[in-house]
């Protein structure tokens, strides 16, 4: 509990800042772990050719299917790092890999009820829908440029 | 009677113990049908997992570093800015560093909106907060510097574009 001084609260002591940072992480060390373990079980039991059956390899379709992939999970941007990495060993494509990742950071449809509640119906919509557009144009731009200077 | 969240107990705090339940479930299964690819799956696991640690601490640290220095209250004080270009700059910055759910938010950004933040800048604000500071070093670990430099560059340049359109957009009727 903060201790107050003058009714003013104090600024809190950085080693329990640090606690408190470690406690966040250690929470989700469940989540983390049966991540890992997933993804190592996936890697093993399903085949590159098989993941290439569905990422072709084509910038468009590629990107469509990762943000939409990226769009629909939810969690820790970190669990993205993961599953992206593990993604790409498969045989992913960087476009796919970029979308999935940028759209699980960006776009958030289980909290758009409660971001219309704040900000309004047009607002989110209007909002959600450009998040939207440019998850698409900048996953694309990102792997360009990457491959250029690369 | 006073009732803290603080006091749940320890376990309703971890996140993902039935999932992690599920793959342990999943390991066990898998071994009995195919032993060998299992154990190399373990294998492959356990080589993952130690090789996240060092990352991992060094998050927590940067964690700790960010929330030390930049509590909520300072982000808040940050985006009432003067200029316009230094609103969006400014936005671009506290989402940034901003930490949390983005729903954690929402309260707050409400507040400023009807004080007068901008809805460009809000967008901007929200955008911004994709770039994972505190997992900068986690995503370097996975996909390499330059891709990670591209990937904030262009997140950064698309939330300050995002936000000036969606102002235009947003304006019309």
């Amino acid at each position: 509990m903060t201790k107050t001084k003058n009714n003013q609260p104090e600024k809190p002591v950085f080693t329990d800042v640090l606690k408190k940072s470690a406690f966040n992480i250690f929470y989700v060390s469940p989540m983390i772990l049966g991540v890992l373990g997933l993804s190592a079980v996936l890697l093993t039991y399903i085949t590159p050719q098989q993941v290439k059956t569905v990422f072709t390899g084509n910038p468009v379709t590629d990107t469509l299917y990762g943000a939409v992939l990226g769009g629909i999970m939810m969690g820790n941007a970190m669990i993205s790092y993961i599953l992206g990495g593990e993604l790409l060993k498969m045989g992913v494509s960087l476009y796919a890999v970029t979308a999935f990742l940028l759209a699980w950071v960006t776009t958030g449809y289980v909290q758009i009820p409660m971001e219309i509640s704040f900000f309004g119906k047009r607002f989110t919509v209007i909002r959600n829908l450009l998040t939207l557009i440019f998850t698409l144009i900048v996953s694309v731009l990102i792997v360009y440029t990457y491959e250029k200077i690369k | 009677m006073k009732k803290s969240n603080d006091k749940k107990p320890v376990e309703a705090r971890f996140q993902g113990i039935k999932f992690l339940t599920f793959v342990l479930v999943l390991y066990l299964i898998l071994y009995f049908i195919d032993s060998d690819k299992t154990l190399k799956a373990l294998h492959y696991f356990l080589k993952n997992t130690l090789s996240v640690i060092p990352i991992f601490l060094f998050v927590i640290l940067l964690t700790a570093v960010i929330n030390y220095y930049f509590p909520k209250q300072r982000i808040a004080k940050m985006l009432q800015g003067k200029s316009r270009f230094r609103t969006y700059t400014v936005s671009l910055l506290a989402g940034l560093i901003s930490h949390g759910p983005v729903f954690v938010w929402y309260p707050l950004l409400k507040n400023l909106k009807d004080k007068g933040l901008t809805n460009g800048a809000l967008v901007t604000f929200l955008y911004g907060r994709s770039i994972k500071l505190t997992l900068l070093p986690v995503m370097i670990g996975f996909f390499g510097q330059l891709y990670t430099f591209i990937f904030i560059l262009y997140i950064a340049i698309a939330a300050l574009i995002q936000g000036v359109l969606f102002e235009v957009i947003y304006k019309r009727r």
